[in-house]
């Protein structure tokens, strides 16, 4: 018994010598140490010995056992590090293989930059209001200092209802209810995004629906330069960039005086002067329509498209893609 | 409208002015300039050439071959086919290479085998008037080679002005108010305009009767007699440079006078005038007008008339009829030039659908003072162009107007505290004057300001009007922009924003659906197809742009799903959303709104619509506890009529407490029939108003135990009767105070399960705060829970 037990662990730990990889080692361990292993097999006939050899065989065979286990530590070791060398020293590697589809919605950019106009405006204490679409002609033309058979109203073409209310042309309307809800508390501080309507054809630049943010600041002794200074800091941001703003003379009744203000960007001083909203100082007829006594406060009102913004935030040639539901366009967003 | 850069230098001197300055000038401080058209230009090339010999074409009876002599070595050799060529004249040649206004670039040519070098040029030709008859023939004394922009009365540099920037100004509807403009702008002279001052007011001609003063307050006629030939070159390409077509000098001449004064006159046929008698009076009761655009207008008592002693001959501001209108028979005319009620005129064009050069004008509230100027005008520009016409000295004027004589009180403080920035009181004098505000100074910045008569018919009355007068003169560019000052404040939004924003995020984040803005119109033909019912009154448009299309959404949803079939076409999943509104009409017939979220969940697949519907419902539920409103529920019920789309069988109610908050259902099959789709579809549909006003219900924390969980799934087979909810409510009311968590996780459908029945799988934790839980325990309370799940009439899988 002794005589195969060394021959056994001189064979042993020959194979184990030989193994050539963890696996086969695995095997070996197996075929060795495990429960019907050669070594087991080989103790469970020590019942065969007389009962005074039975304890130093037992050692023995432990002792083979500790030798062989540790001969086995000690390779799969070495098949460790080869293996983590190996893993290591792999360059077969390619980021850009496909990747399984990414699952996400995607928002309107139309959402996208009204959360920005809006979070800047936050940041500037203007309160967010929102309005009906559906407004009356009061709201929408007379108490905007829009009087009906007034050439004024020739310059936006109105849808209107059947049951005598339009589909509002502006933003403009909400000024009045702002106003009115805050019961002439100053200061009002307040933007409306807000979907707006004019019956006019659709092209690659009019739509019959769009959107406006309406934005209004009252206070006592506001000015034309606190309405510059809040629209070149709200652009500044918009656009990612200072840019430097100009005011135009122009006509819009429900502001005197009334501007259309232009944008370029501060870093380039010859470039093209860029048209984008029309603001103003609110017109007084307008502030007692709201409730707002115009010997004692004063304020400006501006609209700024978001279609617009964004149609050259992303270089967008078509309004028409806005509303059109095309995957295609709102996936890229 | 069109203004013509030598026009404006009669009026105002512009000498060392570029036309970009002048158009930037005008853009800056008076009204927007949308274009400059600069004539010779777009003429480069064209000079004066004269025609040194002209022969028959050999081959061609109408045309002529000739030779041009340009001031180059060699004549051109110009094949040419206007009848008035002749030797000795002095002519445009444009050689070949020019490019011509049209886009033609001119080249060597073989015209009916004679070769051709360059154009002996007509005006239509050279863009500069309508004539198409013969060539153009230059003054002899020009020197060939002289490029066309160095002639005189030629080129021209037009400037387009945006017709909405100037809506509030009447005064600005012709050549002279902007003149007006621009030598305030540049400190410059505006020249005296020349007028036939010897006229008088009198007795002569047709008699006028105002029967209307309010319509017509003042109406002045001048007779003359003339014969209607075509105007001089420089007139009549003025005329088509501002956009209207030259016919007569008689016509042309009064066009001309509205379009440098900005007051209408209309020239009628003194012959053809009835009685001899002019009458403005209300149209009578189904009273019609054959206008010059040979349209029969039907008028209402509310249309002003200008009738003859006979009929009517002219719609008063609008345009006149073919009754007494001004022809080549022409030998006496009768001018009219009169003041128009513009709120009156523009009703009538609104309904009558016609708007004319001079309604645009009257309907802005001209000046009265114009209506004599313009007859004074009209007639020294006659006797300038056509020395033969005779004018009546005397002209007779009915009625009398004037602008209201305004003076507005203006404060020098009140000036700079709205522009922000510091104008001295001189320079608020001093600009208001500059355009002909009469200024008083009151004292201590005080000032009382006179309105001039053309800006008093409506455009200036209160300071503020006078704040824009010195912002704009002075330059808006010297207010600064400072940065925003104001009290601290805590910024609001309004709720429903909110919660729309946070569903915004919810969906188009881990749901991953596609955000979508839809029309608030939809067309009849799609409501018709879904089924919806026709006999419930929408909110309608008066004015569609389409025929069909006037109706105002009831619900997001039709136009959500009218485009599903497009959508599926792309892709074989869809998920997609729209917040939007939809429009009511209410007890009293006025329109109200509704705001909704629409979810639509669509495959191109074959599947059970329950499945899509469940997949749907937890989406609800993401989207639900995002808005803390509490616990949701999903209550089985049949749709509304006002919601045909949905399955009559598998829709159901999704509440918060006891408020319907929304809809949750599959797409009906006869609806996706009729919408062309194959494949399956569910929505959600949640009433935001609805939903703002369940109570926000933060969630209630439970402490977190150190001791481990017991988890276990169950499974249950039961009758579609016996809900998932409700098998879920008894778990927890049987189960021990250490079940934890009841999830329900899966359904299956199918054999060897018999129809009417489901399994559905639930996941269950027990856990105690204060001990490990034996497994006795677990297994007690576990039996439980069976047995209360089985009287309910379901069975352990």
């Amino acid at each position: 018994m002794k005589a195969r037990l060394a021959a056994l662990s001189a064979e042993a730990l020959a194979r184990i010598a030989a193994v050539e990889d963890a696996a086969a080692l695995e095997q070996v361990e197996q075929t060795l140490l495990g429960r019907k292993g050669e070594l087991s097999t080989l103790m469970r006939g020590i019942g065969d010995l007389p009962p005074e050899e039975r304890g130093p065989f037992g050692q023995a065979v432990n002792a083979a056992k500790q030798a062989l286990a540790e001969a086995l530590e000690e390779r799969r070791g070495e098949f460790a590090e080869v293996a983590l060398r190996a893993e290591l020293g792999d360059v077969r590697f390619d980021p850009s293989e496909p990747a399984p589809p990414s699952v996400r919605g995607h928002l309107h950019p139309i959402t996208l930059v009204r959360r920005e106009v809006e979070r800047i405006f936050t940041g500037l204490g203007f309160d967010i209001e929102d309005g009906p679409e559906v407004e009356s002609e009061a709201y929408n033309f007379d108490m905007l200092n829009i009087p009906a058979h007034h050439p004024a109203r020739d310059m936006q073409d109105t849808f209107w209802l059947e049951s005598g209310q339009v589909l509002r042309t502006h933003t403009s309307c909400v000024q009045l209810r702002a106003m009115q809800e805050r019961e002439g508390r100053l200061p009002i501080r307040v933007i409306a995004p807000g979907r707006v309507f004019r019956n006019e054809q659709q092209d690659a630049t009019h739509e019959h629906t769009f959107h406006q943010v309406e934005g209004l600041m009252i206070d006592r002794g506001v000015s034309v330069a606190d309405m510059k200074g809040v629209l070149a800091m709200f652009l500044s941001r918009l656009f990612g960039a200072a840019v430097e703003i100009r005011l135009r003379p122009s006509y819009f009744p429900f502001v005197e005086p009334g501007f259309e203000l232009d944008m370029r960007r501060a870093d380039d001083p010859g470039g093209e002067w860029i048209e984008l909203m029309g603001c103003g100082l609110v017109h007084p007829h307008v502030l007692r329509a709201g409730g707002v006594d115009p010997e004692e406060a004063s304020g400006f009102a501006f609209g700024i498209g978001l279609d617009r913004v964004v149609m050259m935030r992303y270089g967008i040639d078509d309004i028409r893609w806005m509303m059109s539901g095309d995957p295609r366009f709102l996936r890229q967003f | 409208m069109y203004l013509s850069f030598n026009w404006l230098a009669d009026h105002v001197d512009l000498s060392g002015l570029t036309p970009a300055e002048v158009g930037e000038a005008m853009t800056m401080r008076t009204a927007l300039v949308e274009g400059i058209h600069d004539q010779a230009a777009a003429l480069e090339g064209v000079m004066v050439g004269e025609v040194s010999s002209c022969e028959k074409h050999p081959n061609a009876d109408t045309l002529s071959v000739c030779k041009v002599a340009w001031g180059g070595d060699e004549p051109a050799r110009v094949v040419c086919g206007a009848p008035n060529v002749a030797v000795g004249q002095k002519i445009f040649y444009a050689p070949v290479g020019t490019r011509l206004p049209n886009g033609v670039k001119l080249r060597k040519a073989k015209i009916r085998g004679e070769p051709s070098e360059g154009m002996i040029c007509a005006e239509d030709e050279l863009g500069l008037g309508p004539e198409h008859d013969g060539i153009l023939v230059l003054d002899p004394g020009l020197a060939p080679g002289t490029p066309l922009a160095d002639v005189p009365g030629y080129a021209d540099v037009i400037f387009e002005v945006d017709n909405k920037s100037v809506t509030h100004r009447p005064d600005l509807w012709g050549h002279r108010g902007f003149a007006r403009e621009l030598a305030a702008v540049f400190g410059r002279e505006l020249l005296p305009l020349a007028l036939a001052d010897d006229l008088v007011a009198g007795d002569h001609g047709p008699s006028i009767t105002l029967e209307d003063p309010a319509g017509c307050p003042l109406y002045a006629g001048l007779c003359l007699e003339d014969q209607p030939h075509a105007a001089p070159d420089w007139m009549r390409f003025r005329l088509a440079a501002c956009g209207m077509r030259p016919i007569d000098h008689l016509v042309d001449l009064s066009n001309y006078v509205m379009l440098e004064l900005g007051q209408p006159t209309h020239p009628f046929d003194r012959d053809l005038l009835g009685g001899d008698a002019i009458v403005v009076r209300r149209a009578e009761a189904g009273e019609t007008l054959v206008t010059l655009d040979d349209e029969t207008r039907k008028l209402q008592r509310e249309d002003l008339v200008i009738a003859d002693g006979e009929q009517g001959v002219a719609l008063a501001g609008i345009m006149g009829s073919a009754a007494a209108e001004v022809s080549g028979a022409t030998r006496r005319v009768f001018l009219e030039s009169a003041s128009f009620d513009g709120p009156g005129v523009r009703r009538s064009s609104s309904r009558l659908g016609l708007r004319t050069e001079a309604l645009a004008r009257f309907e802005k509230c001209l000046d009265p003072a114009l209506v004599e100027e313009a007859v004074r005008r009209y007639a020294h520009l006659l006797r300038r162009i056509s020395p033969e016409a005779r004018v009546e000295t005397t002209f007779r004027v009915a009625g009398a107007a004037a602008a209201p004589e305004t003076r507005v009180a203006l404060d020098g403080d009140m000036v700079r505290a709205r522009l922000g920035t510091d104008v001295a009181d001189e320079t608020i004098a001093a600009t208001l004057a500059s355009i002909g505000f009469g200024v008083t100074s009151t004292g201590s910045s005080g000032f009382e300001v006179a309105v001039p008569s053309w800006r008093a018919t409506r455009d200036v009355s209160i300071p503020e009007d006078l704040v824009e007068e010195v912002g704009r003169l002075v330059g808006y560019d010297v207010i600064p922009t400072p940065d925003p000052t104001g009290p601290l404040r805590l910024s609001g939004k309004d709720s429903l924003a909110v919660t729309e924003d946070a569903l915004r995020d919810r969906l188009a984040g881990s749901d991953a659906y596609m955000e979508v803005v839809g029309y608030s119109m939809v067309p009849d033909g799609v409501l018709g197809r879904l089924g919806f019912p026709a006999d419930i009154a929408l909110a309608r448009l008066r004015n569609p742009l389409q025929k069909g299309a006037s109706a105002l959404r009831p619900a997001v949803v039709p136009g959500v799903i009218a485009r599903l079939e497009v959508w599926l076409r792309a892709d074989a999943d869809v998920r997609v959303f729209e917040l939007g509104r939809g429009y009511h009409l209410d007890a009293q017939g006025d329109v109200s709104e509704s705001r909704e979220l629409v979810v639509l969940r669509a495959t191109a697949a074959t599947v059970d619509s329950r499945e899509l519907v469940r997949e749907l419902r937890g989406t609800a539920d993401d989207a639900l506890a995002v808005l803390a409103r509490g616990a949701c529920r999903y209550v089985t019920g049949s749709p509304s009529p006002t919601e045909p789309w949905l399955h009559p069988r598998r829709t159901a109610s999704v509440l918060l407490g006891d408020q319907v908050v929304g809809r949750i259902g599959a797409i009906a099959p006869q609806t996706l029939a009729a919408l062309d789709v194959t494949g399956q579809a569910a929505l959600l549909v949640l009433d935001l108003a609805a939903l703002e006003a369940c109570p926000v219900v933060p969630p209630a924390y439970r402490p977190v135990s150190r001791f481990p969980p017991a988890r276990m799934d169950l499974a249950f087979i039961a009758p579609y009767e016996l809900t998932t909810a409700e098998i879920e409510a008894a778990m927890r009311a049987g189960g021990p105070k250490t079940l934890v968590e009841v999830q329900p996780f899966d359904v299956y459908r199918g054999k060897p399960l018999e129809e009417t029945e489901r399994s559905v799988a639930f996941h269950l934790v027990f856990q105690a705060g204060d001990r490990t839980l034996k497994d006795s325990e677990v297994n007690k309370a576990r039996d439980k829970i069976v047995r209360t799940v089985e009287q309910l009439g379901a069975r352990l899988r």
